[in-house]
């Protein structure tokens, strides 16, 4: 393409881009506007249930079998503290980590989680029904799932594999973290909260870690671009 | 399109974006409040339950028409200034918000003889590398279209760059 002299002309105009910080505080603005402005949520189960895979397809019939199954649907919008609650976590996830075939998907499972829990914690704060005991549990639930979600990325990494793919979703998750973290702050501020700051650390422990990952692959992606 | 398919979008063509407004705005910051103004809008778009089958395309047209209602809020502004100043002065004006980048002052003076409608399918030909094709799907007009304009512009650009090396 561009042999011509005035495609030769027009080549030094892919100088021109933004630069990291630019396009990091438009991606966190960006970022809050889509969590402000969310589509309307399916549930997980429910996006499950969109994919083409017949493992997916024939977990999805088994699902819906039986008494077992309705619950298991139901229990996908609970919050901690619901009955169904523990059929969320003990099963339906279970059931998802199961069906995540490779390291990737594995990854994007937890991330998914990890920013779910958040949620969770956000919204039980709105509705007033956040306590110690709550809060106790939510925090450690969270740390499993960035745990696992930190462990992956690990993973991946030393695999060396599909490094942009891994950039850009860490990226998007760190961004995401900050996103949450900052959405919970605010509730913090709400008279009678039960946020405590310890949680608030976690959150930020858990996003400078993945910050630091990222920091890595930037550094390392760049050096890589650089030999190229 | 969920919210990953979506970021990942905006880590794939944020920069791309950036840089078809800054080549017809000349002007960095607001070439970056447009990308943003874009990439918000599509969400908007997103979240309101339609379909979009090419983001690629979805999010140039976004683009092209936010350019197009900001050079239309501006245009009633300095219109009776821009009618007293010679080009030179008008490109002088546009340079003090550019990049230092001689080449891209270059590029920007070039362009800056085009008028607006031969402007906007150089830019998304030789700078942001879309196909006549996919131009026609950014602008929704055939392809023909495309090709007429593209062609006329050309010719214009050639006379312009002859006229610019020859004088130097």
């Amino acid at each position: 393409m561009n042999l011509d002299p005035v495609g030769k002309f027009f080549r030094n105009s892919n100088k021109v881009m933004l630069d990291q910080k630019k396009k990091d505080d438009m991606h966190q603005e960006v970022l809050r506007f889509m969590k402000n402005n969310p589509i309307k949520e399916r549930g997980i189960l429910m996006r499950w249930f969109s994919l083409k895979a017949p493992v997916v397809a024939l977990a999805g019939m088994l699902l819906f079998l039986g008494l077992g199954g309705i619950a298991s649907v139901q229990a996908d919008s609970s919050l901690p503290g619901d009955f169904l609650y523990p059929i969320k976590i003990g099963f339906n996830e279970k059931i998802q980590e199961v069906l995540a075939f490779s390291d990737q998907a594995k990854l994007k499972l937890n991330i998914d989680l990890t920013e779910i829990r958040l949620k969770e914690a956000a919204e039980l704060v709105v509705k007033n029904k956040m306590d110690d005991k709550l809060e106790a549990k939510v925090r450690n639930n969270f740390k499993i799932r960035a745990d696992k979600a930190s462990k992956y990325i690990d993973k991946i990494n030393k695999k060396a594999m599909k490094i942009d793919e891994l950039k850009t979703t860490t990226t998007n998750f760190e961004a995401s973290l900050r996103a949450q973290s900052s959405i919970i702050n605010d509730l913090k501020k709400r008279p009678n909260n039960k946020v405590t700051n310890e949680f608030i650390s976690d959150i930020k422990d858990v996003t400078s870690k993945i910050s630091e990952r990222n920091k890595d692959k930037k550094d390392s992606f760049k050096l890589d671009n650089m030999l190229k | 399109m969920n919210e990953k398919e979506f970021l990942d979008a905006y880590q794939q063509y944020a920069d791309a974006i950036y840089r078809h407004c800054y080549f017809r705005v000349y002007d960095e910051d607001l070439a970056k409040d447009l990308t943003q103004e874009t990439f918000i809008k599509t969400w908007k778009y997103i979240i309101e339950g339609k379909e979009i089958k090419n983001l690629k395309a979805f999010l140039y047209r976004v683009a092209v028409n936010l350019i197009i209602d900001h050079s239309r809020k501006k245009v009633t502004l300095a219109m009776d200034d821009l009618k007293e100043k010679e080009a030179s002065m008008r490109l002088h004006s546009i340079e003090s918000t550019m990049s230092d980048n001689f080449e891209i002052k270059e590029i920007v003076g070039m362009l800056d003889s085009l008028d607006e409608k031969y402007r906007q399918v150089i830019v998304m030909r030789y700078i942001d590398e879309l196909s006549p094709p996919e131009i026609a799907d950014v602008l929704k007009i055939s392809t023909n279209a495309v090709s007429v304009k593209l062609n006329y512009a050309l010719k214009k650009l050639r006379e312009v760059i002859k006229l610019k090396y020859h004088e130097s």
